[in-house]
């Protein structure tokens, strides 16, 4: 079996600030191509000549469609002149964390991984940046980090989770298990891997993968907070909304449209889970330069967030932009429901919640309709400690296990199931800490009669 | 059965046996040997005809001429992982591969239900005729290597050099390195019942002094055992009241040089146990030396006794029993399956009770043997011992069980032995290209706590190390260290040469819309031979014949078979190699033997004792051995760059 590969240099990436809000943030990479991984995410092709090691520029990291996820500063190394003793990329962003972590997974999108817990640090260690002394006691350090890891993944595992992960990686190992006793001892002419048993063992394994897959994302909303922004038409009583659901009058509340100019954001908690409301400008046509740098504010806010609460309002009723209007992370409210009106706009597909932020009622259903879709429910206290590591090791063994039960189905042979059974293990051990190895072929020995 | 003297020594022509008696020939008792080989089984053997090719000159100190390569066990050959094993052994020029097609009764190749990447080949052979043609082997194509007849008691070792190996009857053997192929005769001890017997095999004196001399040299000794089911006469059982099993009628072979199937094919016989057999047992376990304490040793997991069967399986209502024919003319039938160390008559009353084996009469009871095993952390990779680096050790003494792993374990050392003395470079197969590779890395970087038989699963890259490839997989390695001849080589070469030509031609042949391959099947839009190919429903055969460009070519059958294996599972393949790859690096930072770990202050208490204890050669090695952290890993690297700086500092300083 394989075991740590310390001599990796393949290209990592994380956040090199801590989590939460903060004025400036760094996403960090390190490895062999990161230079051009940047270069790639601020659109290039190639490597644009003039970057050289340690001169800072300023650049847009973009989407895949070629839009910005943020500005900031690009600040390249070559190795050995940097801080792990290779090639390093650092990007200084605005401290928003959720923009960091696009600009993260941007990354990994292009060909970086998660880093491990500790793992700058071991690179740095292993390219001699460190003295013997210095790697020393820095060792323990690495070791702290990954144990401070291991008792994170530890607090997910004291919940519900330690069993339903093990059970998990259990019923992968029987399958494993049978598959590789049919193709070593087939000379006893034993036939028990039954593939129509398999794939009905896989599917409670895809639920449950795909709940820790909720966990996972819901973790990140949990570091980072739900980012929602309220918009609609002028004067539908975005701002009335936003108070009442922070419970304080923080915006200023006026009948004439255009009052909220600029956005107003305020941070609250919505049983346990962090929370972001921005109230926006209103988005109408205007005039006024103030208001029409307002709504192009307005129109950036609602790319970011997480959720977008529509307001509606008589007598216009102006629903939002085919565009917006079929995205999932759009809720139709209907606010100033003390006043007695139908409410529809041409178009509409989906359902409307109905609030007053004056009465206070639907508040509750609103907050918890929130919730929903953004935790798709999760389970709040089991998704502490997991990681967007976690979720792309969860996400890598779900895309392995799919790969199987496919090859299964066409009548592949066993030792292509076996390959990618291993994947989906390897995936899995990486989060639950539990080596696979031999355990495989003791299950064998434990559970049939084999051998002559 | 007596075997006629095979050796070329015109002065033993008098005896029917090559004794060669060392004390009546002072004038050669001083020469030096480079290689003196202990024992004559299947690792022995190997070891004994890898140094010969490499070019040293070898002794081979056995107890008896006649028992060279004995099939201690079952009359068969390979079998899954095993088979491949075989394969491996005759692409580096071994011996195990010509004998088992020479000796072959029976060929069927396992796992043909699924992908070639498992196939294995596996053969009954006879098992006279198996030790005959190692023989014959010996006397036709290894003329130099000197047999010598006698007992080893010991080694003499100053500076933790070994300078001769000491013999019961003849003077020592100056050598410049040997290599131990002591299978189970080390402390042997075998049990059927009550009856325990001195011996590394039934009847067979054991071989008590060497442990002693290991002992005294530091080498600890663990103590395993294993066992071998009753011989019974053909003609007390009732061969038609059982299932037959026929070889298979497909044309292959073990070894590259065989053409031709050399012997009849015989048949095997399935039979089941019954409730009343699993009854008599279990009624009188406690004579069964296994469950009343007698032993206490560890036995293979995937190899029970039929007491272990019925004891840990009492739900079960039936074992399989399959007997195999000791040969083509041979009275005796193996009982595999029914492997023992009851007492005889239960034994016997047991098998009694399975239909057919009403009058079953006994040649041999089923025994087990018990047998000192030196742990083999003690081994660096290329199976020299790290505490006398001249002093090799390979096969069952390793902890291993089973002909195949021994035959590898003694080829790679036999090579490394010779090697050695020539000051080359050593014989090192990695994980990625060979099973044995994958059996020395597991034996080296872990501690056995049962004899280790090789399996398919053990290996992470199974699907490049199949049996269709082996010659492949080592011709290189193969060629460069001396054990195969310039001209096999160059075949080989272009044989891969031609593989890789055709994968070339069919990635460059596009098929358009509307082009008929084999029938019906269109393609859907251009698209190359090779992505075609993954179709399933698509063959290699009748797309070339569809192809005006491709039809042009001379093709072979062997080679289109290699060639579709490798399309079959492209993307696969390149995910092992590109993962391989990614592994090379670590495999290739060597640790110094004099690193010192106690220097290194922050390694984990667990990690620096099995790195103590294994002293492993590469960071690759370190990484698999269990307890040993990546932390503990980062240290080394960091230690064995900076001491590397300090020493090139200190001498641009002198």
């Amino acid at each position: 079996m394989s075991g740590p590969n310390v001599l990796d240099n393949d290209p990592i990436v994380a956040l090199a600030t801590a989590s939460g809000r903060s004025a400036l943030g760094i996403v960090r990479m390190s490895g062999e191509g990161v230079w051009q991984i940047a270069a790639n995410a601020c659109g290039y092709n190639g490597l644009p000549a003039d970057w050289t090691p340690q001169h800072a520029r300023l650049v847009r990291v973009l989407n895949r469609d070629g839009e910005p996820l943020d500005e900031g500063v690009l600040l390249p190394w070559r190795g050995p002149q940097s801080s792990t003793g290779e090639d390093v990329i650092e990007f200084i962003g605005h401290g928003s964390p959720a923009g960091l972590e696009l600009v993260a997974e941007r990354f990994v999108e292009l060909g970086a991984r998660p880093a491990q817990p500790g793992e700058f640090t071991r690179r740095a260690f292993i390219n001699g940046k460190l003295t013997l002394d210095q790697a020393e006691s820095i060792a323990s350090y690495i070791d702290a980090k990954t144990s401070a890891a291991a008792r994170a993944s530890l607090r997910v595992m004291l919940g519900g989770l330690k069993s339903q992960l093990n059970t998990l990686q259990g019923g992968l190992e029987d399958s494993l298990g049978l598959v590789e006793l049919e193709l070593d001892f087939s000379e006893d002419g034993i036939k028990v891997f039954n593939r129509k048993a398999f794939s009905d063992s896989l599917h409670p394994i895809f639920r449950d993968l795909q709940q820790l897959q909720k966990q996972a994302h819901a973790s990140k909303y949990l570091r980072n907070g739900i980012h929602i922004v309220l918009a609609g038409d002028a004067n539908v009583g975005k701002s009335t909304l936003f108070n009442a659901l922070l419970g304080m009058e923080r915006a200023i509340v006026h009948e004439m449209p255009g009052t909220t100019r600029d956005y107003l954001d305020a941070a609250v908690e919505w049983s346990g889970v962090p929370v972001r409301l921005v109230d926006t400008a209103g988005i109408r046509k205007s005039g006024e330069t103030v208001e029409r740098e307002g709504v192009r504010r307005s129109q950036s806010l609602l790319d970011h967030a997480d959720v977008i609460l529509w307001l509606i309002a008589p007598p216009e009723c102006v629903g939002p932009d085919k565009s917006l209007s079929e995205e999932s992370r759009l809720i139709l409210v209907r606010s100033k429901s003390d006043l007695d009106f139908e409410t529809s706009y041409p178009g509409q597909n989906s359902d409307i919640i109905s609030v007053s932020g004056l009465t206070g009622a639907g508040l509750d259903e609103l907050k918890q309709h929130v919730l929903d879709l953004v935790l798709q429910g999760a389970n709040v206290d089991d998704s502490l400690g997991l990681e967007q590591r976690h979720a792309r090791l969860i996400e890598n063994t779900l895309e392995a296990l799919h790969r199987a039960e496919n090859l299964s189905e066409q009548g592949e042979s066993e030792e292509l199931i076996a390959v990618e059974l291993r994947v989906a293990l390897d995936s899995l051990s990486e989060i639950t800490g539990k080596v696979v190895g031999d355990g495989v072929l003791n299950r064998i020995f434990g559970r049939f009669c084999i051998g002559k | 059965m007596r075997v006629p003297c095979l050796s070329t020594r015109e002065r033993t022509k008098s005896s029917e046996y090559c004794v060669l008696d060392k004390r009546d020939e002072p004038s050669e008792s001083n020469t030096m040997v480079d290689v003196v080989v202990i024992g004559g089984g299947h690792a022995g053997v190997e070891a004994a005809t890898a140094s010969a090719r490499v070019g040293a000159s070898v002794v081979l100190v056995t107890r008896e001429r006649a028992a060279l390569a004995r099939l201690s066990c079952n009359p068969a050959m390979g079998g899954t992982a095993k088979g491949q094993l075989v394969k491996e052994v005759d692409a580096l020029g071994g011996l195990m591969g010509i004998a088992t097609d020479m000796a072959a009764i029976q060929y069927r190749m396992l796992n043909r239900s699924k992908g070639p990447a498992v196939w294995s080949p596996r053969a009954q052979t006879d098992r006279t005729m198996y030790t005959q043609a190692i023989d014959r082997l010996f006397f036709t194509r290894y003329p130099n290597i000197e047999i010598v007849e006698d007992e080893v008691v010991g080694f003499n070792v100053s500076d933790d050099q070994l300078r001769s190996v000491e013999l019961a009857n003849h003077n020592p053997l100056p050598c410049r390195t040997a290599i131990l192929c002591a299978g189970t005769f080390m402390r042997g001890l075998t049990h059927c019942g009550t009856d325990q017997q001195a011996a590394g095999r039934y009847g067979e004196a054991p071989a008590n002094r060497i442990s002693d001399s290991l002992t005294q040299l530091g080498f600890p000794l663990l103590r395993f055992k294993t066992g071998t089911p009753p011989r019974v006469y053909r003609n007390s059982i009732d061969l038609e009241a059982m299932e037959r099993q026929d070889s298979e009628p497909d044309l292959w072979f073990f070894s590259h040089e065989t053409t031709k199937r050399h012997n009849p094919q015989l048949p095997c016989y399935r039979a089941y146990t019954i409730p009343e057999t699993h009854e008599l047992i279990r009624d009188r376990i406690d004579e069964s030396p296994m469950y009343n304490g007698t032993i206490t040793s560890t036995g293979p997991r995937y190899c029970p006794s039929i007491e272990d069967k019925v004891v840990r399986f009492p739900d079960r209502e039936r074992h399989p029993l399959i007997f195999e024919p000791e040969g083509l003319n041979d009275p005796l039938m193996y009982v595999n399956g029914f492997s023992s160390s009851m007492p005889v008559e239960v034994q016997q009353r047991s098998l009694r009770a399975v239909p057919g084996c009403e009058s079953v009469e006994f040649a041999l009871p089923g025994y087990a043997v018990e047998y000192d095993v030196v742990p083999p952390h003690e081994l660096s990779a290329t199976l020299a011992s790290k505490r006398v680096s001249n002093l090799y050790l390979a096969g069952q003494i390793n902890g291993t069980s089973g002909y195949e792993e021994a035959a590898i374990q003694g080829l790679v050392a036999g090579a490394n032995a010779a090697l050695s003395v020539q000051r080359r470079d050593p014989l090192i197969l990695r994980r990625d290209e060979a099973y044995g590779g994958v059996l020395i890395d597991d034996l080296v970087t872990t501690h056995p706590t049962e004899p280790y038989r090789m399996f398919t699963s053990r290996a992470e890259f199974r699907l490049l190390l199949r049996q269709d490839n082996a010659e492949e997989r080592l011709h290189d390695k193969a060629f460069s260290a001396g054990l195969i001849p310039e001209d096999r080589y160059e075949t080989i070469c272009e044989r891969v040469k031609e593989k890789q030509e055709w994968l070339r031609r069919l990635e460059t042949t596009r098929f358009r819309r509307g082009d008929v391959v084999s029938g019906d099947n269109k393609p859907d839009q251009v698209d190359s031979a090779a992505h075609l190919l993954k179709r399933s429903d698509v063959g290699l055969r009748s797309l070339i014949q569809s192809s005006e460009k491709l039809k042009v070519y001379p093709v072979n059958e062997s080679m289109l078979d290699a060639v579709e294996i490798e399309l079959r599972y492209a993307g696969y393949l390149d995910r092992e190699r590109r993962l391989v790859e990614k592994l090379r690096a670590q495999e290739e930072k060597r640790i110094p033997e004099s690193l010192n770990y106690e220097e290194i202050k922050a390694l984990s208490a667990e990690g620096r004792q099995k790195l103590l204890q294994h002293r492993p050669a590469t960071i690759g090695q370190a990484s698999r051995i269990p307890g040993v952290t990546p932390s503990d890993l980062a240290l080394v690297v960091v230690y064995m760059r900076n001491a590397g700086s300090m020493s090139r500092a200190s001498e641009s300083a002198a």
